[in-house]
């Protein structure tokens, strides 16, 4: 799996690329964790290179959320496949998650929230 | 029987992606008829989420338990069997684990994606076999 970090503003856009299943969660999560614990409370995942994600990918983005959420943070996903749109769909976290077309989408809503 | 496959991998998470590949490439092999496009993805999930639940549940992360799998494909269904040395799995939680919850998702997963699941212990030893009706 590749992940690449970028800022923009005060929002870390994590690219996801390839599958974020069991064999390449804790990464992500290390990642991920990191980066909350260092303050930031706006994600951005940019799913425009991520093919697969199973319920331990699915499960670590939960956890992101729910971090992130406790200290009025989000998590936004954006650019999902058909397929991780599809997976998105079959376990219902469409409604959990704000899924936005684009990562310039996603920054527009934070900024709404200001 | 149009197709018929079985093999055995370790109980390691570096399987996963390559697995995903080989269901891929069976269903580029063969007839559409017998694997049809828009079976791949439920099926490539079923499969993944029957693996992971073999590797963390029934073998507890001991990577040289095998777990054995077989795909067969015939008149009507794609059938898929991930045999473990666990002692089976419950029923999953209906209609779905609670929304913020970060696990327990893997069964309901398999669930939703085929037509039928079956958990059965024959000889000491877990199948569970999950049936895509086309």
């Amino acid at each position: 799996m590749n992940i690449e970090v970028k800022q923009l503003g005060n929002v870390q856009v994590i690219e996801c690329g390839g599958s974020l299943d069991a064999d390449t969660v804790s990464g992500f999560k290390k990642i991920a964790y990191d980066l909350v614990s260092g303050g930031s409370t706006q994600f951005i995942i940019d799913c425009t290179d991520l093919n697969f994600i199973d319920s331990m990918g699915l499960g670590v983005l939960i956890s992101l959320l729910r971090r992130v959420r406790q200290r009025d943070g989000d998590v936004k996903v954006v650019s999902l496949s058909d397929d991780v749109k599809t997976i998105f769909e079959i376990t219902r976290l469409h409604r959990l998650f704000d899924v936005c077309s684009d990562s310039e989408t996603a920054v527009k809503r934070f900024d709404e929230i200001k | 029987m149009h197709f018929q496959s079985v093999f055995k991998i370790k109980s390691d998470t570096r399987y996963l992606t390559p697995l995903r590949e080989w269901i891929s490439s069976v269903q580029k092999l063969v007839d559409e008829n017998d694997f049809p496009k828009k079976a791949l993805l439920p099926c490539s999930m079923a499969l993944v989420e029957a693996v992971d639940n073999a590797i963390f549940h029934a073998h507890d992360g001991v990577e040289d338990l095998p777990i054995e799998i077989s795909l067969v494909l015939s008149d009507g269904s794609i059938v898929m069997e991930v045999t473990d040395k666990g002692v089976g799995i419950g029923e999953p939680v209906i209609p779905g684990p609670d929304e913020m919850a970060d696990h327990g998702r893997g069964l309901f997963i398999i669930h939703q994606v085929m037509s039928k699941v079956e958990s059965k212990i024959v000889d000491g030893t877990h199948h569970m076999r999950m049936e895509y009706k086309l």
